[in-house]
């Protein structure tokens, strides 16, 4: 666990030695303070949190990949990947270890919508419980979002090959439920539960589904196992 | 070394593989065992309570075919809100089908325009009720027409002036018959001095104030139908000179009507004490998640002292606030906020009152066992044209026929308040804040560390 915090933080801080950090930091809040300005003056109902949660989420398949891009083909193409297996690290640390920075980085890159939500609270009575639920669901898809753009990295050397990757991934298990209208409704069904957008939307909506807890669980644990076995294999091939 | 790193491989594959078997089968057991909250305050995304009452009545498969075009007005919200239908009760089985893309099925039902087919049951037995609307009311009401046997029979009393039902006036009562019928129920108008008694298919007689008196038989001949498990749903009005024989009738319910006018300087419409809104509301099917009703110029009730032979149960349900209702006797009305120390008494009263009479004197001797409903209501303006869209008032009416009817299983289909909105208001200060915090300052301020950050280590560097 140790270890695992150490890396975690040590990937937290290279973030912030990197310009490419704060230009994240600075596009995504210019773009999400415009969507809930827009929003919000546009609808003067502070309901319509659902609406800026729903294009947030989509923001961040967006700049999730751009995050994660460099985590481990930044070290396979400055070849202080062999350095980094030569450390008294099991794959499995290494890998959450990494997935644990990019999640702090994201919840650091979150922290200006709470002062959205301040103003709601400053100039309206909103919803509680939809804004916890959304920030859940935001959690949620953060994690699934940063596992796949870990397991992505693993995969090259090339951080703009990564995050492509990332995104086509992430973009495929977002949209598959755009196919549902042209199928039938059993076979539809089946592709809106595997959908990261369908799923995400109940907790944008205020909604405590069981189903989407668990499908979203279980993109991470998923993709952090398929990449811990892709490190082991590099590891074990060196 | 070959085969070892084979094997290394093959090893992780398999690995990779049970994960992600695991993983389907979680996933799947998780589909059919789950738990789907609505933890928004004000429900926005649940069905409205009317719609899960009669999907719990749904015993049999119910196939909701939804003929629509991807296209077409009304088709995403079917999507969005339709499945809610399958989680509340997983006897229903919803399909969405193009009738360009499946002319056969199309024509198998005979749809033409966009359309919902619901079938209930299988076989012979099956029953089918179409809808050309997608609205949840629309749905919900032809669900409930499937799973019912038999429409209950409502009658209005006419004849001495009461509210009409047929026509729209804003003193009239057409909203509420329409809305009736609507929800299955079937609406009559009853005419004593024709039929000369209730009649046998009455499953609730509503009576909304009568400006001529009733004659003694048709008096008779309504407590004889009460006594006879009768139910019904008494609304009185303030002119007290022509409602002896109504007093009459809500004594033999086991209700007092006081000949005055409830004053509430606490719970009202507007401040306006003559518009009370009832400040205590107490548990009963009737008053289960009634928001606050308003009843302009509304009679005292109580429950009776002294009641006719038989056993009731009678309840006072929507009260006056305690502390700052009184009862106004005068009658001159006009500018009257303040209670008259000589003449008006400081109490409060009862607006709405429910009473159940279970055993009634035989005609030889002894009693019988029956179940007799009655609701009585101070005040009949409240579900006119005018007033009974106002916060809960329809929902009172629909509650109250809900709780007479009761062994008929109808519920009162209720409209869906989907865009429930809390507003934002914004002055042009509010919104010059907002802009330049959310969009100029943060954004600023990240460029302005990430300048500091490179510059200092450079600098270091």
């Amino acid at each position: 666990m140790k270890n695992i915090l150490v890396i975690g933080m040590k990937e937290l801080r290279s973030y912030f030695y990197s310009p490419l950090a704060y230009v994240i930091l600075c596009v995504f809040s210019i773009i999400s303070g415009n969507f809930f300005k827009t929003i919000i003056f546009q609808t003067q109902n502070s309901n319509s949190w659902i609406s800026f949660s729903g294009g947030l989420s989509t923001m961040l398949m967006i700049f999730i990949p751009l995050l994660t891009m460099r985590l481990f083909s930044e070290e396979n193409r400055s070849g202080t990947f062999e350095l980094l297996l030569s450390y008294p690290l099991n794959s499995a640390q290494l890998v959450i270890g990494k997935f644990l920075g990019a999640m702090m980085f994201s919840i650091i890159m979150f922290l200006p919508t709470l002062i959205y939500v301040s103003f709601l609270y400053m100039y309206s009575i909103p919803d509680t419980n939809l804004i916890l639920s959304s920030y859940l669901g935001m959690f949620l898809l953060t994690m699934a979002f940063v596992s796949v753009g870990i397991f992505s990295s693993a995969l090259t050397k090339s951080q703009v090959v990564a995050s492509i990757t990332g995104f086509g991934i992430l973009l495929f298990m977002w949209a598959i439920h755009w196919l549902k209208d042209n199928l039938s409704y059993s076979l539809g069904k089946v592709l809106a539960y595997i959908s990261i957008a369908q799923n995400y939307s109940y907790f944008a909506k205020g909604i405590l589904d069981t189903r989407a807890v668990i499908f979203l669980l279980s993109i991470p644990v998923f993709m952090l196992i398929i990449t811990i076995k892709l490190i082991e294999d590099k590891r074990y091939r060196s | 070394m070959k085969d070892i790193k084979r094997n290394f491989r093959i090893n992780n594959l398999i690995t990779v593989i049970m994960v992600f078997a695991i993983i389907v089968i979680v996933n799947l057991m998780s589909s059919y065992y789950f738990i789907h909250i609505d933890v928004t305050e004000t429900s926005l995304n649940s069905l409205n309570d009317s719609t899960i009452k009669i999907l719990n009545k749904v015993k049999k498969p119910l196939y909701i075919q939804v003929f629509f075009k991807s296209n077409s007005q009304g088709y995403g919200f079917l999507r969005e809100h339709l499945p809610e239908y399958e989680i509340v009760n997983r006897k229903v089985k919803i399909d969405f089908i193009d009738p360009d893309l499946s002319p056969k099925k199309a024509l198998e039902y005979g749809v033409s325009n966009d359309m919902i087919v619901l079938v209930y049951g299988n076989g012979a037995d099956a029953k089918r009720e179409d809808v050309y609307s997608y609205s949840e009311e629309k749905i919900s009401s032809a669900i409930q027409k499937l799973v019912i046997n038999k429409e209950p029979v409502l009658y209005f009393l006419q004849g001495h002036g009461e509210k009409k039902i047929d026509t729209y006036e804003p003193e009239s009562f057409s909203k509420i018959n329409d809305f009736l019928k609507e929800s299955n129920y079937l609406t009559k108008k009853l005419l004593l001095s024709e039929t000369h008694k209730v009649p046998e298919d009455c499953d609730v007689l509503i009576i909304a104030s009568p400006k001529k008196e009733l004659l003694k038989e048709e008096l008779q001949s309504i407590k004889d139908y009460f006594d006879n498990s009768g139910k019904i749903l008494l609304l009185l009005d303030t002119e007290f000179e022509q409602g002896v024989k109504m007093k009459e009738l809500a004594y033999y319910l086991g209700v007092y009507v006081e000949d005055g006018i409830i004053f509430d300087g606490g719970a009202n419409l507007n401040g306006d004490p003559s518009i009370p809104a009832g400040k205590e509301y107490k548990p009963h099917y009737i008053t289960d998640n009634l928001a606050q009703t308003v009843f302009p110029l509304v009679r005292p009730l109580y429950e009776s002292k002294s009641k006719p032979e038989g056993d009731y149960l009678v309840e006072e349900l929507i009260k006056s606030d305690k502390r700052k209702s009184y009862i106004e006797l005068s009658k001159e009305l006009n500018d009257k906020t303040l209670p008259d120390k000589d003449e008006d008494i400081m109490r409060d009263a009862a607006m709405v009152v429910s009473s159940k009479k279970i055993a009634a004197k035989k005609e030889q001797a002894g009693y019988k066992n029956i179940d007799a409903r009655a609701v009585v209501i101070g005040d009949a303006t409240f579900a006119t044209d005018n007033f009974v869209d106002f916060v809960a008032n329809s929902d009172l009416i629909y509650n109250s026929i809900e709780w007479l009817t009761a062994d008929s299983n109808v519920v009162a289909v209720r409209d869906s308040d989907v865009n429930v909105k809390r507003f934002i208001t914004l002055t042009n200060l509010a919104k010059s804040k907002i802009l330049w915090i959310c969009v100029v300052i943060i954004p600023l301020l990240f460029v302005l560390i990430g300048i500091l950050v490179v510059y200092r280590r450079e600098k270091s560097e």
